[in-house]
């Protein structure tokens, strides 16, 4: 069968043959990359007019969502009050961002009101995510529902970034081969995405081709917690039907990932979030432990948002940091309470009280 | 609206195109033997040590002489259609031809290197080349010895993660120690499974600690400047588990060693011993036949089992999350109890700012702070 153009004729002499094979294995010319375009202000308009007068229904809210006017659309995920350390303490103030898998984009809106510039990087239109072809599961069932879930959640950012009169730019394609012209940034996040994906050194190095300064990877606590050892786990085993959970990263092997993508300068904290199991609404918010890990280039250090990040803290694990955050709630408590007690309004209002109390025992 | 939704959908529509397709054919065989014809010995890398029947030794970076069987998990390869999945050299596909199977070959396409990671210490344009250069020693290699052996396996150049379409299908796919150099371990064994009816046989280097109950993989382990292509240290239990989610439900595990040179310096270093794991997952149920494991490699392979999965490492990484377990477990005890105390210490604050004393000195204290200027 010769089905390939260059295909060597029969019985050809040496010569003629060297000649065909080198043409036959000569690297194809690269062609025009099919998802380029998508920045300009024209297709950004298309892409709003296409996800324009959404209703709640339309959408999927991968996280809770916070609007004017007291509307709360409940996630699977609940950041609110835990964005900073979710993102490495950074603070993105007049950084240019790219947020790869915004899913519902509340850390693309959060980042926005912080001063950031941002563009966000989804799954293709109309594709799944990525699904392990695990035996047990109805692959094809999973790929539809996935590709159903990705168009909701991509609802649910248009719907986000109209109620927030957001900027954010939003480039959709395939993660593993990013348009040659998304530009440059400061900063890439990955919030929980690499997990999902079937190679995540190679999601990273897109990332690395394209970000000057940093990188902030967010993900689960499942695999060992050191920075020594760069262990990842191949679908982790305490879900088994979970297609979508392709690795268990430590920060160890995320650290070693961005160290020889040429972001050596690490820092690590590790944070509790509020999470809903199988992101459904009918289960309580639990708390989940996740890491966050910063990978910066020596010349362009960021600024933080506080001392937190000190290396006292960061080295903490989990546990001991959920300890550490319960102890400081505490005693911030009880500074309050000390506070008021002292406070001149308490003690001018004593005597009613004592009257108070006076009077209650009177009558029983 | 359907107009717009119709144009976005096209837009990230991706054509689908397929090279090196049509590598199999009689004529492009013939056409491969003549392009790689007689090639000079000092052109040539040996990866494998190579016995030919003229007497003839070669040396290589790897010996795998009269231990063939363990490193191929005792699978009887008598009348199976073979895919060997990175052949190098070409000894176990050579060995397996003795045996009576059909063997294909699938390596690297020619002067192609193979993946590298991208180290910042690694002059990576140089290493390209390096791996290039070296990738046409090996192709080299094996052509001497097809022609040497008069052997009839056929040899296919391309993307491991993209096999071409005309492949075909095969009773059994081997890779032996090839998926520790790829980027995407998972990726190949599934192109190998979507190919395979029988049986994938993996053979790996043992990484300490070495672990059969986790999936458990090593990002570029050891020293990685002097590696750029190894990319992976794999447990047993990262290939059983990849293995048993492509339909290879039946694992079967083997550990033995081989002599191989250290940084495969041919000429300049001693073969030691290298530890390497085999598995053998089957389909079920279409098993392979496999050869008797002879009585004294019983014993052997209960011996390395033992001293590799007894080791010291492991036991003591085993008592540490033990203590860890238990900091946790007293941990979270703890914040139990703080998270009682916070809830206790709310209430007050609460009942505080709500009682009436408060509220009856909200106006002596908005006073105080107009006073205070704030």
């Amino acid at each position: 069968m010769r089905t390939h153009p260059s295909a060597p004729i029969p019985d050809v002499k040496v010569d003629h043959a060297r000649e065909c094979i080198e043409k036959f294995y000569k690297p194809a010319l690269p062609r025009k990359h099919p998802l380029t375009g998508q920045l300009t202000n024209e297709f950004q308009s298309l892409l709003s007019q296409a996800h324009a007068d959404l209703t709640p229904g339309e959408c999927y809210f991968y996280h809770t969502m916070e609007f004017s006017a007291g509307e709360v659309s409940q996630g699977g995920w609940d950041f609110r009050g835990g964005e900073d350390k979710y993102l490495g303490f950074v603070d993105f103030q007049g950084q240019k961002v790219l947020e790869f898998g915004p899913a519902s984009g509340f850390f693309s809106f959060y980042l926005e009101s912080k001063g950031a510039e941002i563009v966000c990087f989804d799954i293709a239109v109309g594709a799944p995510p990525e699904q392990l072809s695990l035996p047990e599961v109805d692959l094809a069932a999973y790929l539809e529902s996935g590709a159903k879930i990705a168009k909701d959640t991509r609802n649910s950012w248009w719907y986000a970034h109209a109620k927030y009169n957001s900027k954010a730019k939003a480039v959709y394609g395939n993660i593993y081969d990013l348009p040659p012209d998304l530009g440059r940034y400061d900063v890439s996040t990955f919030g929980c995405i690499l997990l999902h994906l079937s190679n995540p050194f190679a999601v990273l190095s897109q990332a690395a081709a394209v970000t000057d300064k940093a990188i902030v990877v967010t993900e689960l606590v499942k695999a060992p917690l050191d920075l020594e050892s760069s262990y990842i786990e191949f679908h982790p085993g305490d879900r088994p039907r979970s297609p979508g959970n392709w690795w268990g990263l430590s920060p160890g092997s995320v650290a070693k990932m961005l160290t020889i993508l040429g972001f050596p300068e690490i820092s690590l904290n590790y944070h509790a979030q509020k999470h809903r199991i199988d992101h459904d609404q009918a289960n309580p918010l639990i708390d989940v432990p996740l890491f966050t890990v910063v990978g910066e280039k020596s010349k362009y250090l960021l600024k933080r948002l506080n001392a937190r990040t000190s290396n006292l803290e960061i080295q903490k694990s989990p546990d001991e940091q959920s300890l550490i955050d319960a102890a400081i709630r505490n005693e911030i408590l009880q500074h309050e309470i000390e506070a008021l007690r002292s406070s001149t309004s308490w003690r001018l209002t004593q005597p009613i009280r004592t009257v108070a109390d006076a009077l209650k025992r009177w009558f029983g | 609206m359907h107009e717009i939704d119709g144009y976005i959908t096209d837009f990230y529509r991706e054509g689908k195109s397929h090279r090196y397709t049509g590598q199999l054919s009689d004529d492009f065989q013939r056409a491969l033997a003549k392009f790689y014809v007689d090639p000079p010995k000092d052109q040539c890398t040996f990866y494998h040590t190579m016995e030919f029947p003229c007497g003839e030794v070669v040396p290589g970076a790897w010996d795998l002489r009269r231990r063939e069987q363990v490193y191929l998990g005792y699978v009887d390869f008598s009348g199976q259609r073979v895919l060997e999945l990175g052949s190098a050299t070409g000894y176990l596909g050579f060995y397996m031809e003795a045996q009576g199977a059909g063997v294909v070959c699938f390596d690297l396409p020619i002067r192609t290197p193979p993946d590298i990671i991208p180290l910042p210490t690694t002059l990576r344009s140089k290493r390209l080349y390096e791996h290039a250069s070296l990738t046409e020693k090996l192709h080299k290699s094996w052509w001497y010895g097809h022609a040497k052996l008069n052997s009839k396996n056929k040899a296919v150049y391309g993307d491991i993660y993209n096999l071409p379409d005309d492949l075909g299908d095969f009773d059994i796919a081997t890779l032996g120690c090839i998926l520790l150099h790829l980027r995407d371990p998972f990726a190949a064994l599934q192109q190998a499974a979507c190919r395979t009816e029988k049986a994938i046989i993996v053979t790996d280097v043992v990484w300490t600690p070495l672990e059969m109950k986790r999936a458990l993989m090593e990002f570029n382990p050891g020293n990685p400047p002097e590696y750029p292509t190894n990319w992976w240290g794999i447990s047993p239990g990262a290939v059983s588990r990849m293995l048993n989610i492509l339909g290879f439900s039946s694992i079967d595990i083997y550990y033995h060693t081989q002599k191989h040179r250290p940084v495969h310096n041919i000429g300049g270093s001693s073969f030691t011993d290298k530890c390497l794991f085999t598995i053998v997952g089957q389909r079920h149920p279409h098993y392979v036949d496999r050869h008797p494991m002879p009585e004294s490699e019983v014993a052997i392979q209960a011996e390395l089992a033992r001293q590799w999965l007894a080791d010291p490492d492991i036991e003591a990484l085993n008592a540490r999350i033990s203590q860890l377990n238990a900091q946790i477990s007293q941990f979270n005890a703890e914040i139990s109890h703080l998270n009682l105390q916070i809830s206790h210490f709310q209430e007050q604050v609460d009942a505080l700012k709500s009682s009436t004393s408060w509220r009856l000195t909200a106006p002596i204290r908005l006073v105080g702070r107009i006073l205070k200027g704030r």
